[in-house]
């Protein structure tokens, strides 16, 4: 017999296995509870990242105005000094 | 689709879980035939079920209607398995090949079914996992190409040279275990 149509056979047969039969349908829903039990447990967490993001961003946009009108610090630490008069 | 189906959907999405109980009752089994090609094992094929409905669940919103309830859990079903086969893969969990010296010769038409279908997972299992799962579906499921390419996002040209390939590597590795002999098959 030619090894193909052996493998052949043994599929026709293999369609006809019969599968032990279980019921899943309490561990499916428990297991739906559990998950959306932890996705609710993240919100106040993904509120929290939220809020601060909108706080960064709001300091972020005043610190930019403010580095772009600042002069340089060192300068400003001896300008009063060289304001005084030398004689 | 049946009306129930659909009508058992809407109140999932309206929040009823029980209506999602019936529908895994409904169609455990079907679901436990398809995962029972990717594990033979009792437990992870159990676990395999539970994985297909509880990822339907939460998919439950993209489901349009369009085809009947379960071609869509059997496409999550072999996405999941193909899944489990490639996390298997890369655990580097042995899976112990099968032993093909235990097969006793046995008559052709009074081979048992479970034994064919142990012997042909055994082969299939020596095939790499792309090509393993296109004979595993065209085998046990009497899936078409076009069918196994929608399932699986792949091109159907895809689909066929992988079958065509894995049906030479079958032949082989059966050819190398000298499969009809100890079957006593090779009149």
């Amino acid at each position: 017999m030619d090894t193909l149509k052996a493998i052949e056979k043994l599929v026709f047969k293999a369609r006809s296995e019969q599968i032990l039969w279980f019921d899943v349908s309490d561990r499916v829903l428990a297991q739906i509870k559990y998950r959306e039990s932890e996705i609710i447990s993240f919100l106040p967490f993904d509120l929290f990242a939220g809020i601060s993001v909108a706080a960064a961003s709001i300091v972020a946009f005043f610190s930019i105005n403010v580095w772009h009108c600042i002069t340089n610090p060192i300068i400003n630490l001896f300008a009063p000094l060289l304001e005084v008069p030398l004689w | 689709m049946k009306n129930a189906d659909w009508d058992d959907i809407q109140d999932c999405l309206n929040g009823d879980e029980q209506a999602y109980g019936r529908l895994v009752r409904q169609y455990q089994a079907q679901v436990a035939k398809l995962m029972w090609r990717f594990s033979r094992n009792y437990a992870v094929c159990e676990r395999l079920v539970q994985d297909v409905f509880v990822e339907a669940y939460f998919s439950l919103k993209s489901y349009g209607g369009k085809a009947p309830f379960i071609h869509w859990l059997r496409k999550i079903g072999t996405r999941v398995g193909y899944r489990f086969w490639k996390e298997q893969e890369e655990d580097k969990v042995n899976v112990p090949l099968m032993d093909f010296d235990g097969i006793e010769k046995v008559e052709e038409d009074s081979i048992d079914p479970s034994q064919a279908a142990e012997i042909l997972q055994g082969l299939l299992g020596r095939l790499p996992k792309a090509e393993r799962l296109v004979l595993t579906l065209i085998y046990f499921e009497d899936c078409s190409t076009r069918e196994i390419a929608e399932r699986m996002g792949w091109t159907r040209a895809m689909v066929k040279m992988r079958a065509y390939r894995a049906r030479n590597k079958i032949k082989g590795i059966a050819e190398k275990e000298n499969l009809l002999e100890k079957l006593g098959w090779t009149h």
